[in-house]
């Protein structure tokens, strides 16, 4: 985990990035390979970005783009 | 008041994509028929599902936005559950609804936008785009 670096959040610093449920490869970067949310002190992601980071990661696990859970090491 | 409304439905890839369109047709039917208006419909194709539902591994991924009063929902709900043919589906109010750009303006104003192989629009999927330019850092996937 290289993530203890990471001290702004990428949406506050990158006002174009969007948080889009649909889009696997952003998502996949705020979960662990288990597919477990990445924490906000890990990730340095803020606040407001987070909650829609996680609400977006929750949707994604609906319709399969994410899982819930896994055990495959991508 | 009307507002705007994403449906992903999940449908069984073994229907082919004849099938598959079919069963999308009876949705964006079904809503106009409710009074919705669809804006667009999209599709990722078949793809892989990150965990099995009902047995399957894989499904037709399609997206439909439409704006309409929030009464058409329960019933879409309802076809939707009791379709065999749709594996899973979804409902999220988006804010906005996606713009196209008109075809002919697309092609002389924004061919360094999108790859050149999205030779004109038809269903070349643009809509999962936000993330091609800005994910040089991050190395892991």
């Amino acid at each position: 985990m290289n993530r203890g670096r990471v001290k702004v959040c990428r949406f506050c610093e990158d006002k174009a990035l969007t948080i889009d449920y649909k889009d696997e490869r952003l998502l996949r970067r705020f979960v662990t390979e288990r597919g477990k949310i990445i924490p906000r002190r890990m990730s340095g992601t803020c606040a407001r970005h987070q909650r829609r980071v996680t609400a977006a990661i929750k949707l994604a696990r609906q319709i399969a783009v994410l899982p819930f859970a896994s055990d495959a090491v991508r | 008041m009307q507002r705007n409304y994403e449906l992903v439905l999940l449908v069984d890839s073994q229907l082919q994509e004849e099938g598959v369109q079919k069963t999308v047709e009876r949705y964006t039917d079904l809503l106009s028929g409710q009074g919705a208006s669809v804006h667009r419909t999209d599709s990722w194709g078949v793809r892989k599902l990150a965990y099995e539902i009902r047995k399957h591994q894989q499904a037709s991924y399609s997206f439909v936005q439409f704006q309409g009063e929030p009464g058409v929902l329960p019933e879409v709900e309802r076809a939707a559950r009791l379709d065999d043919s749709v594996l899973r589906h979804l409902v999220v109010a988006i804010e906005e609804l996606t713009v196209d750009p008109e075809p002919e303006e697309a092609a002389e104003e924004a061919p360094a936008a999108t790859d050149a192989e999205a030779s004109d629009g038809g269903e070349a999927d643009e809509s999962s785009d936000s993330d091609d330019d800005n994910d040089g850092e991050g190395g892991e996937e």
